[in-house]
């Protein structure tokens, strides 16, 4: 199908031109215009621009891919690179893949964009927040439609600056300040392994182009990725291996999994809206969309699938049991949200790209409805995190209740919420994408996915019982005077709760009542043409495209269900039913425990339940003391490191030896050099006196140019005699041989013009005893 | 005759006692009497020359001297007198202002 040309590039231009918009003359705007007016421009300014790009997209996707039915829209802008054979343009790919990030990151930016003029109403920064905001959904883009590895790294790289930015936002604190340098210190570590393993990606196929990757990729045991090897001591390990771990060490750090998580949680010093699109929607599951886009590299290394499958499913439930036990409603979240992102790791390492995909959209919706949820119920307890000095908000602020609900319920994953389905995905490909290299991983992963899942049941209602139910135990003052609920804050909130109730949707299961099948539909004559009846697993058909080429391969790096849990090309009924089941199951019994615990407020069951726990609940409640563990591992050896390198390398020797040799060095010449510029004009004047004398003592006694003779001085100047006449009258003779340098003493040179010279000669050999006197 | 030397045995002497107030001298006038001296001498060598080669060349060239002297003499002068109404004296010692 050949690739129609199309503007893509107005999707990432749209919020950069805001960004650049409200940045140059956001501050300008908010003095001139007053504070209100000047509010409404930026926020307007920044709001279009999302929906401009959010249009344009649902333009190219509805109409254009889906309308005109092109798979892929490729927009080459421009040469970016180009280096003898190396070549990177800067070309922008719309694909299924990335239409469905695309759709994702412009519909939820833009509803949290609204959020946020209810939520930054009375920030004094305004117009830089929104420009912020702006500037990460440019990167964003890019990092999605980027078509070459390089373009993508860009946008990864931008978002990194940006979360950095919107993480330290209120600067002036300093531990918000110190959460941004975490984020972005740990994602550069995590950038290092994504560089490197673009290299070796590199190496193999001379360019970083998605396309020229794949067609490596697709020969699969012939390809030159599973053929090449790096030699690691005694074994072998093949090219994909290395390249897709060190991508994953880049997925780990961007999107928070162990051990580069804990930036995460630290994030949450960021305004909300910000947590909900940074660290909860898009830019953390930047990692996920990397392993599905090359997920025909990922799917040759079957190691690294394995690594990916242990950390995510690790990381899944790691986070979930730290979650159970936070106190900060924001940090409760974050942790849930690396626990989700665990999850999605889960189903690429298993190979079930498809799930990963479906749970990174259904998680962007019910997760930012969660996270604002989070906002509104902060603003009106001013700007209070803690859910111990909450409760019953249910009824001051019934919107946010029920879309907090919705979400709780769809992350727990009840049917027939969005997170039901896709997580119930994520399980059943945990456990039936059994790889021939891994046996037997597919049940740890299961289990870990599953205890996983009750945690996240229970504390999701802990915390909505907390939050919304029993009575309010902040103080007097909190309760009479919150601040109410206002539209802007409520409409992103109900639009995203209704995306999360029925996101499932783009994924029914094959084994429910009315799922698509083939049925043979006559068209008369007895012919018949299949015809698909009922509702499809959308997502799956629609990235058919994507997972084409890994689903072709087979043997060791066989990715997808196995054998014998298929049932005429589908994963059987009662396999699916079975994990529904118990899926379903483990989030009731998650809910009720937590609804035991805590629907009144925290009871004494909940503290008895922590007293037991002992150890546990309190390693749990310190984060399993991961930060302390880092700190004394890593920061403070650099930070040692650091101290040594800055006194004697910075200090030392840049400084002192460096900068500052070179200005002593200057200023000592300059205190020997500035004696003799003493201001006497007469001394000057002497001193440029004898310049001149030795400057025209040395033309004339040179041995040489008295060599040269008149003759030759002659031809040059005037013919007419000047210099024999000057040597024969022997004047200059005798004043300048007072001043005679000590390399005219040579007798032969002399001799050798008293030989050759015309008249004038004997004056010059004349000068030459002058000068020996 | 008048053999060549002669001139230039003037010119040189007169260029030398010129130099010699120049430099040791540090009344501004002084040297700037001076330096009409050693002007001068350069005009007397300038002018033999131009008699020895029968060349007008030196001549004009002595001309043009004399004009330029007579300018700098009138600047010169006009600089002195400022500058000793500044400074209410003509050392040239004391003109160390740039300097300090």
């Amino acid at each position: 199908m050949p690739e129609p040309s199309f503007d893509l590039l107005y999707i990432p231009l749209f919020p950069l031109i805001g960004a650049v918009l409200n940045l140059l003359f956001g501050r300008w705007a908010m003095r001139t215009l007053g504070d209100r007016l000047g509010r409404e421009l930026v926020h307007l300014i920044a709001i279009a621009a999302v929906a401009f790009s959010c249009f344009f997209t649902i333009s190219a996707v509805f109409e254009v891919m889906i309308g005109q039915g092109h798979d892929r829209l490729v927009d080459k802008v421009y040469p970016w690179i180009v280096s003898g054979e190396t070549q990177v343009g800067f070309e922008l790919l719309l694909d299924h893949l990335s239409a469905v990030m695309c759709l994702v990151v412009t519909g939820v930016g833009l509803l949290i964009h609204i959020f946020s003029v209810g939520y930054m109403a009375k920030d004094p920064d305004y117009h830089r927040y929104f420009a912020y905001l702006n500037l990460f959904m440019a990167a964003m883009l890019i990092l999605v439609l980027g078509k070459s590895l390089v373009l993508t790294f860009v946008g990864w790289e931008g978002v990194g600056v940006c979360s950095y930015l919107l993480i330290g936002f209120w600067f002036t604190d300093d531990a918000k300040a110190t959460a941004g340098r975490k984020a972005f210190i740990m994602n550069r570590i995590g950038d290092f392994g994504f560089i490197l393993g673009m290299l070796v990606i590199y190496s193999v196929v001379q360019s970083l182009d998605v396309d020229a990757i794949r067609s490596m990729s697709a020969t699969e045991t012939g390809s030159p990725f599973a053929k090449a090897f790096f030699h690691v001591g005694d074994t072998n390990v093949t090219v994909a291996t290395v390249a897709t771990i060190c991508l994953f060490i880049g997925c780990c750090g961007k999107s928070a999994q162990i051990p580069l998580y804990t930036w995460l949680p630290d994030a949450m010093a960021g305004p909300t809206p910000v947590s909900a699109l940074i660290h909860a929607a898009t830019m953390v599951t930047a990692g996920v969309y990397l392993c599905v886009r090359l997920n025909f590299l990922f799917a040759l290394a079957p190691l690294t699938m394995a690594i990916i499958a242990v950390v995510g499913a690790i990381t899944a439930l790691f986070a979930a049991t730290i979650g159970i036990t936070q106190n900060d409603i924001k940090k409760v979240l974050a942790y849930s949200t690396v626990s989700q992102l665990g999850y999605m790791f889960l189903a690429v390492g298993m190979g079930a790209w498809v799930s990963a995909i479906f749970h990174l959209v259904t998680h962007a919706f019910f997760k930012a409805c969660l996270f604002l949820g989070s906002g509104a119920v902060i603003e009106a307890c001013h700007h209070d995190q803690d859910i111990r000095t909450m409760g019953g908000l249910k009824e001051k602020m019934p919107v946010t209740r029920w879309t907090f609900l919705i979400s709780c319920l769809a992350i727990a994953g009840i049917f027939p919420f969005a997170g039901f389905f896709s997580k119930d995905e994520i399980l059943l490909h945990g456990y039936i994408n059994e790889s021939v290299w891994s046996p037997g991983l597919n049940y740890f992963v299961y289990v870990a996915g599953a205890l996983a899942a009750f945690c996240t049941a229970f504390y999701m209602f802990r915390l909505y019982f907390l939050t919304f139910e029993g009575k309010f135990r902040g103080d007097h003052h909190t309760w009479t005077h919150y601040v109410k609920e206002h539209w802007i804050m409520s409409m992103p909130l109900a639009v995203l709760a209704v995306l999360a109730t029925f996101g499932g949707l783009l994924g029914w299961p094959h084994a429910f009542p009315g799922a698509a099948h083939m049925v043979q539909l006559d068209v008369g004559g007895g012919r018949t043409i299949p015809h698909l009846e009922g509702l499809p697993h959308v997502l799956e058909q629609w990235l058919e495209p994507i997972t084409s080429t890994s689903a072709r391969f087979s043997g060791e790096f066989f990715v997808g269900p196995q054998a014998k849990f298929l049932h005429d090309g589908h994963v059987s009924s009662t396999v699916e039913f079975g994990m529904i089941a118990i899926s379903l199951s483990i989030a009731i019994a998650g809910i009720y425990f937590a609804y035991t615990l805590y629907k009144d407020g925290p009871s004494e069951a909940a503290s008895q339940w922590a007293s037991k726990l002992g150890a546990a609940y309190r390693a749990s409640k310190a984060k399993y003391y991961v930060d302390e563990i880092y700190d004394v591992l890593f920061v403070r050896p650099v930070r040692a490191l650091g101290s040594v390198l800055y006194h004697a390398g910075d200090q030392g020797l840049i400084d002192g030896v460096g900068v500052g040799g070179v200005a002593g060095t200057v200023g000592l010449t300059g205190e020997v050099v500035r004696r003799w510029h003493n201001g006497n004009v007469r001394r000057y004047l002497v001193i440029l006196t004898l310049g001149v004398v030795v400057v025209l003592g040395s033309i004339y006694l040179n041995p040489r140019v008295a060599q040269m003779g008149p003759s030759s001085v002659s031809e040059r100047f005037d013919p007419g005699g000047l210099r024999p006449t000057l040597g024969e009258q022997n004047v200059k003779v005798k004043l300048f041989g007072v001043f005679e340098v000590p390399w005219f003493s040579g007798g032969e040179d002399g001799d050798g013009s008293a030989a050759d010279g015309p008249p004038g000669v004997p004056g010059q050999a004349g000068a030459q005893d002058g000068g020996a006197l | 005759m008048v053999p060549i030397t002669h001139f230039l045995a003037l010119s040189g002497a007169l260029f030398l006692i010129g130099m010699c107030g120049v430099l040791l001298r540090r009344n501004v006038l002084i040297v700037l009497m001076s330096i009409e001296l050693m002007l001068n001498g350069a005009n007397i060598a300038l002018v033999a020359f131009s008699r020895l080669h029968g060349n007008l060349d030196g001549q004009v060239l002595a001309m043009f001297v004399i004009a330029v002297a007579a300018a700098e003499a009138a600047v010169g002068l006009a600089i002195v007198v400022s500058l000793f109404r500044a400074r209410t004296s003509a050392d040239i010692d004391d003109l160390g202002l740039l300097r300090d």
